[in-house]
């Protein structure tokens, strides 16, 4: 049987359900906020900021969490038993050296050398030795491979929007060479041998994406649907253009810019509404944050205390010319969060982050 | 005019059953038929073979609780057929899309015909769906029994076009696990 077959026997479906579906449109799916007298406009409202809070309750926990784990080492291995992607082998048994050319030798660093290292050449995410088997969280909360010893992570904050790309959208475009299978094999109960090349916790084809480092960024095909996977440790980045320009060329690449400012949810995925990308407050808010330093995470929460997580910010959407699109977390007093990157954020001026409240304020 | 009373004028073969019908439940079956063969003129041709079709089969058959229902099961059945009629000229891309999702619900896609005989699929397709949240099952439908482009059912819905995707792609893997795990070997 095929799948033109079964869609001919689509027909066998109850007739009650393909009325029910025939009717079945948004107020139907929202009859509980009907029920309450609330209007279409207001319980969609209800949703979003239902979602919105459920949203920044996540965000407040996995910045928390990062913190936690930096702080006491859940991301850092050792000599531990289990698994742990440092110590990926290649196809042939062999060791594989990590982003930065050491062999296995030289990863298995103290604890504490695992730690972000601030420095002047800007803050150092140290490789990730990710161990599942000492805390299956780290499992859950992200889809990872491994490709040549290097830990290529897929961003739980915005798996969903990530993912959704067609094929037929990017494939002439974007992807690149064909690198190999992901194979999904590792789960908590993986040993530490099992950590071998293209393992990980998705399964899928792996792809270069023109125009980026693939030690930065990779694709992953899962299905008919393109998920961009990035290496987000071992390396160092000291401003902000070090991300969005080195890596994701995004100044005069950008096509179009969403914003949600409350109710964004990758679980409940609501429309981002556009933003005009010729206004000068976006091309001031991407210059400024090509010009803002790294700091940790770690530090803003040393320094204010979780709290700056709970002030009204945007998601911001950026989708670039060649179909890759990443979010950028806009909070109020200026501090900007990329999902890439957990544990270190950056900060614009407080100006540019008025102009462009001003900006989404006007539509 | 009620549909049970339509029905009873196509038990005593009054052709004002056709009239009725047409009147009430016109647009929506050629909506229906135009979102799979997207031309009007044979939209028209499949309306009308619809109704010489419900005429043939009421009686026996007495759909007096889901008479549209009914109808629209007979033009969708008609519609696809005629995409595939002129497919044999020059491919139904729409049609086309929409067998290749559903070749994912499959766990062994091949030539064969069927293996499990329409009552056991029907029990199966139905137990899926009711298994299903009203959302999910209704999303499900309105892409594979009623055919709407993604966009359609976004806009339906007031979600975005990613959401209906994730949402279908989920389903679609939900299907096939479903199917596996009760023993359907399509």
């Amino acid at each position: 049987m095929r799948g033109n077959e079964l869609l001919d026997k689509m027909e066998l479906v109850d007739p009650a359900l393909v009325e029910a579906a025939e009717g079945a449109s948004v107020p139907e799916m929202q009859g509980w906020a009907k029920s309450s007298g609330a209007d279409e406009t207001s319980a969609y409202g209800i949703r979003r900021w239902t979602k919105w809070a459920a949203a920044a309750a996540c965000l407040c926990l996995l910045a928390v969490g990062g913190f936690m784990a930096v702080r006491h080492g859940i991301f850092s291995t050792g000599q531990e038993p289990g698994g742990d992607i440092g110590s990926a082998q290649g196809e042939s048994g062999d060791k594989l050296p990590d982003s930065q050319g050491n062999d296995d030798s030289e990863m298995d660093l103290p604890e504490e050398d695992r730690k972000i290292i601030v420095s002047e050449n800007g803050v150092t995410i140290p490789p990730m030795k990710v161990s599942l088997r000492k805390d299956e969280s780290a499992c859950i909360i992200k889809n990872f491979f491994i490709y040549q010893g290097r830990c290529y992570m897929q961003n739980s904050a915005t798996a969903y929007i990530r993912t959704l790309f067609d094929l037929d959208d990017v494939e002439k475009e974007l992807l690149g060479e064909h690198l190999g299978t992901a194979t999904g094999m590792i789960d908590a109960w993986t040993p530490k041998d099992g950590y071998v090349e293209f393992a990980g916790s998705i399964y899928g084809e792996i792809y270069t994406l023109k125009g980026y480092d693939p030690s930065f960024m990779l694709g992953l095909m899962e299905g008919h649907e393109l998920g961009f996977y990035v290496c987000n440790n071992g390396i160092t980045l000291k401003y902000g253009s070090d991300f969005l320009e080195d890596r994701l060329h995004l100044a005069g690449n950008y096509c179009a810019l969403m914003y949600e400012d409350k109710g964004w949810d990758r679980e409940y995925e609501i429309l981002p509404l556009p933003v005009d990308v010729e206004a000068p407050a976006v091309s001031e808010l991407v210059e400024a944050m090509d010009r803002a330093e790294f700091v940790t995470v770690e530090q803003e929460l040393e320094e204010e205390g979780i709290g700056w997580f709970d002030v009204e910010s945007y998601r911001l959407e950026f989708v670039k010319n060649d179909g890759v699109r990443f979010d950028v977390f806009l909070y109020e007093n200026g501090r900007v969060w990329f999902s890439e990157f957990n544990d270190i954020c950056i900060r614009i001026p407080q100006e540019t982050y008025d102009a462009f409240a001003a900006l989404v304020a006007a539509d | 005019m009620e549909d049970g009373r339509i029905v009873e004028l196509f038990w005593e073969r009054d052709e004002a059953a056709i009239k009725q019908t047409a009147e009430k439940y016109g647009g929506r079956l050629r909506a229906l038929s135009l979102g799979i063969v997207r031309d009007v003129q044979t939209v028209e041709e499949c309306e009308n073979d619809t109704y010489a079709q419900a005429w043939d089969l009421i009686p026996p058959n007495e759909p007096k609780a889901y008479l549209y229902a009914f109808l629209a099961r007979i033009i969708r059945h008609i519609s696809l057929n005629r995409c595939r009629d002129r497919a044999r000229l020059k491919r139904s891309a729409h049609v086309c899309e929409l067998s290749a999702e559903l070749d994912q619900c499959i766990a062994s896609p091949d030539d064969c015909a069927c293996r499990v005989d329409d009552l056991a699929l029907a029990e199966a397709l139905n137990g899926f769906l009711r298994s299903l949240d009203e959302e999910k099952r209704n999303i499900f439908l309105r892409r594979y029994w009623y055919l709407d482009a993604v966009a359609d059912i976004a806009a339906r819905f007031g979600v975005s076009e990613s959401k209906v995707k994730t949402t279908l792609f989920r389903s679609r893997n939900q299907l096939r696990m479903y199917l596996e795990k009760e023993g359907y070997h399509l």
